[in-house]
């Protein structure tokens, strides 16, 4: 037995009320409930009766939204944290490859049997250069590594 | 109480996700309501997941990209069909590989007898 439209504006409305404000999971949760009442139905039950029945079926509505949207939210949050990490690495390069670029030049000058400390340099600006590429400066983001290096542009 | 009668929920939850997405794999796509029927009638009403553990699992693995939708309208009504993605189907298979080596782990560790 099919639930007519009015019976499921009704279980739809009902849902909001009790809390289901997500559109995607209420929308998940209106046909599965149609689906319960449908099937109680069956056995010779009225409407009513089958939805206080399929209702009492119904965990709380509150707490499966929460933990909807918490399951959601934790796939989220990954790969945020790991480019959050990314980022402040590279920011962390970019201030230390400053200091290790100024100290020995400033160190050869004055002392010259640590001179070999400027055959590093190159190696540092290598580094340096690429930690300027690769930081999205509006975003606070990590630009991946081809992008970065191959296009023209450091702000995107 | 979300998963009834005689597992306990920490078993069934950690193992629900490879669940829904083997089913998906052999199903093609299937809605909501259809999954718990299904996995009540494989486990021959042994494992009766409600929708306060499918959903959850549901739209975690849409957020993972593994599964996709479709919608239509039954009885004048949205139904939403869940579907892999390219990235779901190799999950799946990844899942089940796992699980099935755990199991082995499993039957050793607790020296039990293989079912046949």
């Amino acid at each position: 037995m099919s639930l007519n439209p009015a019976q499921t504006a009704f279980i739809k409305k009902e849902l909001l009320k009790k809390g289901i404000t997500d559109e995607a999971l209420r929308d998940d949760l209106v046909d599965h409930f149609c689906c319960l009442v449908e099937e109680e139905m069956e056995q010779a039950s009225d409407f009513k009766n089958a939805y206080f029945s399929s209702m009492k079926k119904f965990g709380s509505l509150r707490g499966l939204q929460a933990e909807t949207l918490e399951s959601i939210e934790s796939v989220k949050m990954l790969p945020k944290i790991i480019k959050l990490g990314e980022f402040f690495t590279t920011l962390s390069y970019l201030i230390l490859s400053l200091v290790f670029l100024i100290m020995p030049l400033y160190l050869t000058l004055s002392h010259r049997n640590i001179s070999f400390l400027l055959f590093f340099s190159p190696f540092v600006i290598l580094g340096f250069y690429i930690c300027v590429k690769r930081i999205n400066y509006r975003k606070f983001e990590i630009i991946p590594f081809q992008k970065s290096l191959f296009s023209g542009s450091v702000v995107h | 109480m979300y998963i009834y009668p005689m597992y306990s929920n920490e078993l069934i939850k950690g193992t629900l996700k490879t669940i829904i997405l083997n089913l998906l794999d052999e199903n093609g796509r299937m809605y909501g309501y259809e999954i718990t029927q299904r996995i009540k009638e494989l486990s021959k009403d042994e494992i009766n997941i409600t929708e306060g553990s499918l959903y959850p699992a549901l739209h975690g693995l849409l957020a993972e990209k593994l599964l996709t939708t479709e919608s239509s309208s039954v009885n004048g009504r949205l139904r939403k069909y869940y579907k892999l993605t390219k990235q779901g189907k190799s999950e799946s298979k990844k899942k089940i590989e796992e699980f099935s080596g755990f199991i082995i782990i499993m039957q050793n560790l607790l020296n039990l007898k293989t079912v046949k």
